[in-house]
């Protein structure tokens, strides 16, 4: 793993400490811990009473309504769980593209969520994308800590999911980092990540480079990944074009995303590498101060 | 155009072109560029390669206008200069109409070469006219030229090549003349010039000939001899080598003669014989060679013409005297018709339609005189006379009247009289019995000049058989008289005086109609330099011109260029400033 990544982790790692997850409603289910869950549990925070139904333990029963009702009644108790986040990041080449500061940015973003989740009392889990997705190394630990984040997939995020998609929890926190450039209907994927999830959210990352196209001349363009070539003259109509087709591919995964109840952020890598805060995902909601 | 090379200025205006092309290839070649991913860019491959022909072009439309605009200044900086029909020059050909031109094959005369060469040449080159001479032993312009170029056909029609020489120098100098000096002059012939061109004359001397063997005749007469005709031949061997060449004469339908001359290089044969004073004509041939119309010619039989003369002296001794002189020179005919010459010795002229007539006058007083006289040699009488020694017994005093032909001081002797029918009359004073004259050569001499001169004035041919070149001279009496070519072309011929030159254009028989007689007489082509053909050549001399010169026919167009060039740059300020690149 290059140091680069490691030093963008620990920047992450000291952003996060100054923000906590704005956990949803929906998200507080999960093994036995330190939130109120929504479902009863035994806490001590009394939540409701109800009908006595056979098998209900007898020691929550409410003695003082059978006084005053002659009906047997059990006390609920509000129950404790631990939130979870799982992280889902796209390991392919094209987040390494040289010259360009995405894979930098997806450590440091995946850090600070990481830490704003321990912050915020969440348990989470990084699946990195990378020839089918498998947990990082080390990635219940601090993410100073993380390892094996190398970034030469050949294959889309899509195709990974096919292949060996990750285990993610149950009504858990879900975030997709990832510059989403392939080709293919968003939806499924879209679909298939929000399915059972508290909420998700899709992080396009792309580079500078990636929204400004190369200036007018002729290029000999090489895929990062297939490294396909391709010879064209690029003048301003072929620019405006790019920006037409990048633009469109974008609406189609924010409508995507707004047809799954999940969020949809673009960021740019390099304005994000200049900043020791997370202000887009603070404006949208999902971190907050801690 | 001219070359492009000779510019330094435009040579480094055209390095330019390249330099600006290599700056648009450096600058437009591809370059390699690594992106995330190319699913945007491959759209665009597709819309490109399905039409948008004008997005195919890999180099700005600006890099068009800057190299035609290089190209531009680059052609400008050769001053371009542009034939008009302005400044073109006239042409004036000079085309040597002489025998030698035919010599050869009819592939190979330097003729048809120098006629296919006259047609590149209009074909090349563009001239303001075209105009031709024809040089034969005196220039003339040929009868096709004209001010519009035409076609070399009709400038040629003339070019019959029969002349037994070309005045070329003469030609020029009329060309010269007529295209007063701005006319490019192109001489077509088969020689080299005699003298050398100047570098920077106009004339352009073209010459298609080929030294090749030939014999010829260089000489033939005919001639009365006795009672027979007496005929002489020269032929001449102009080859580097001996050759045996066989002489064949015909006389009317018979062969009277064939004979093999065998003849060392350059030598000249000579063939004298004899044939019957019939009136036939002779032709001699010779076997082929480079030049057939030189191995042939015609000989017309000579005239025999003679004088009715008519005497009517009183004085038995004068009488005696005059008849013996006349019947010794040979040229006397009997009086059947009007006499053409009386000889009397009365006191006046006599006056009779076509008669001359001679009077003999015994002055008194009388003187002796023993000379020196003066005698006009160049007059027709006067020929041979020698009157050394002579005593002449004439008049005493001077006595007015004619044109003295022989005179003792101031004493006129023999006298010549014209009136205005041309007729002459002749007086002669002398007493026969006092004077040594008629017992010396000078009486029939001058017998013999005097029927002469009366044969040379009646009508008729002086002479029958002519060089092709030479003028033929006949008397006329009437008004109008025709010539007959061996083509069977009627010839009119306009009489105005007597005696009437006219100058045949064919070789061969011609016959001569007048109202009273029809003549036949025959022209041969003997012409030893144009026969030998060892001077011909093949070459271009002159005409290269000065650059000057040159550039005389073609006029600028540099405004032309640096306008286009300065509306090109226009075009790429008008194109850059609309281009979504610029803003």
């Amino acid at each position: 793993m290059k140091t680069e990544y490691r030093s963008q982790l620990r920047a992450g790692e000291r952003i996060g400490h100054r923000y906590a997850l704005a956990i949803p409603t929906a998200a507080l289910s999960g093994a036995t811990g330190t939130l109120l869950g929504r479902q009863a549990g035994t806490s001590i925070d009394f939540q409701e009473h109800r009908d006595y139904q056979p098998g209900d333990d007898l020691r929550r029963m409410d003695w003082n309504i059978y006084a005053r009702s002659d009906r047997l009644a059990v006390k609920l108790y509000r129950e404790e769980v631990i939130p979870h986040l799982d992280l889902i990041l796209d390991g392919s080449k094209s987040m390494a593209l040289e010259g360009t500061g995405k894979a930098e940015a997806l450590c440091r973003l995946a850090a600070a969520l990481a830490v704003a989740a321990e912050k915020s009392a969440c348990t989470h889990a990084v699946w990195f994308g990378r020839k089918g997705f498998h947990r990082l190394n080390n990635d219940r630990n601090l993410p100073s800590t993380w390892d094996g984040m190398v970034f030469d997939g050949d294959r889309s995020l899509e195709t990974d999911l096919h292949l060996m998609p990750p285990t993610l929890r149950r009504m858990g926190l879900r975030v997709l980092i990832s510059d989403l450039l392939w080709l293919g209907d968003p939806f499924p994927v879209v679909r298939r990540l929000a399915h059972q999830a508290a909420e998700l959210l899709v992080v396009q990352l792309l580079a500078q480079a990636d929204v400004d196209p190369p200036g007018r001349g002729s290029y000999r363009l090489a895929d990062s990944e297939t490294g396909e070539e391709l010879d064209l003259f690029i003048d301003a109509h072929a620019e405006q074009r790019y920006r037409t087709a990048l633009a469109e591919h974008q609406r189609l995964w924010q409508q995507a995303c707004r047809q799954t109840r999940a969020r949809f952020l673009p960021i740019i890598a390099e304005p994000l590498l200049k900043q020791e805060s997370l202000r887009p995902l603070e404006e949208l909601g999902f971190l907050m101060a801690a | 155009m001219m070359p492009l090379l000779t510019y330094p200025l435009a040579l480094i205006a055209l390095a330019a072109v390249p330099a600006l092309a290599a700056i648009y290839f450096l600058r437009n070649r591809y370059r390699r560029h690594t992106v995330s991913s190319l699913i945007f860019w491959r759209a665009q491959a597709r819309v490109k390669e399905g039409g948008m022909k004008r997005d195919r072009l890999q180099l700005p439309w600006v890099f068009f206008l800057e190299l035609l605009t290089l190209l531009l200044l680059v052609c400008a900086a050769t001053g371009p200069r542009w034939q008009t029909p302005r400044t073109v020059r006239p042409l004036i050909v000079v085309l040597d109409n002489s025998l030698s031109m035919r010599a050869g094959l009819p592939a190979e005369q330097p003729r048809r070469l120098a006629e296919a060469a006259l047609k590149n040449l209009l074909h090349e080159r563009r001239f303001r006219s075209v105009r031709a001479i024809l040089a034969g032993p005196a220039p003339r312009m040929a009868p096709g030229s004209g001010e519009i170029p035409g076609a070399v056909n009709d400038l040629t029609a003339a070019w019959t090549c029969q002349e037994p020489n070309a005045a070329l120098d003469q030609a020029i100098v009329l060309a010269t003349e007529i295209g007063r000096r701005e006319a490019d002059i192109l001489v077509l012939t088969d020689h080299d010039p005699a003298n050398p061109l100047t570098q920077n004359s106009r004339v352009r001397w073209l010459a298609f000939g080929r030294k090749r063997p030939n014999h010829a005749f260089v000489n033939a007469r005919r001639s009365p001899y006795l009672q027979e005709d007496r005929c002489l031949f020269e032929v001449a061997n102009f080859s580097p080598d001996s050759r045996q060449v066989v002489l064949s004469v015909r006389h009317g339908s018979n062969e009277v003669r064939q004979t093999d001359l065998n003849l060392m290089p350059g030598q000249i044969e000579k063939v004298i014989m004899n044939v019957p004073a019939q009136g036939w004509p002779m032709e001699a041939t010779l076997s082929d060679d480079a030049l057939a119309e030189d191995n042939r010619v015609i000989l017309a039989p000579p005239v025999r013409k003679k004088v009715r003369v008519k005497t009517s002296l009183s004085d038995p001794v004068a009488a005696r005297l005059v008849d013996r002189a006349l019947t010794a020179s040979g040229l006397r005919a009997p009086v059947n018709e009007p006499p053409e010459m009386i000889i009397h010795q009365s006191s006046q002229k006599v006056m009779e339609p076509e008669a001359w007539d001679l009077r003999l006058i015994q002055e008194t007083p009388a003187a002796t005189y023993t000379g020196p006289f003066v005698l006009d040699s160049s007059h027709p009488l006067g020929a041979g006379l020698n009157l050394d020694g002579v005593i002449w017994s004439g008049p005493a005093t001077h006595r007015a009247g004619g044109v003295p032909i022989i005179s003792a001081g101031n004493i006129p002797l023999l006298t010549s009289d014209e009136d205005a029918l041309g007729r002459h009359h002749l007086s002669l004073a002398i007493d026969l019995d006092r004077s040594t004259l008629a017992t010396s050569p000078n009486w029939p001499v001058l017998f013999w000049n005097l029927l002469s001169w009366r044969i040379a004035e009646s009508p008729g041919l002086k002479e029958v058989n002519h060089r092709l070149g030479t003028d033929v001279e006949v008397t006329v009496a009437s008004a109008t008289a025709s010539v007959i070519e061996p083509n069977r072309v009627v010839r009119q011929i306009q009489v105005r005086s007597n005696p009437v030159l006219f100058r045949p254009e064919q070789t061969g028989l011609h016959a001569l109609i007048t109202d009273r007689s029809t003549n036949v007489f025959a022209v041969n082509f003997l012409a030893p330099e144009e026969s030998n053909l060892s001077g011909c050549a093949t070459g271009e001399w002159g005409g290269g011109g000065q650059e000057e010169d040159i550039r005389y026919e073609y006029e600028s167009v540099l405004w032309l260029f640096l306008l286009l060039a300065l509306i090109m740059m226009a075009w790429h300020l008008y194109v850059l400033a609309r281009s979504p690149v610029a803003t």
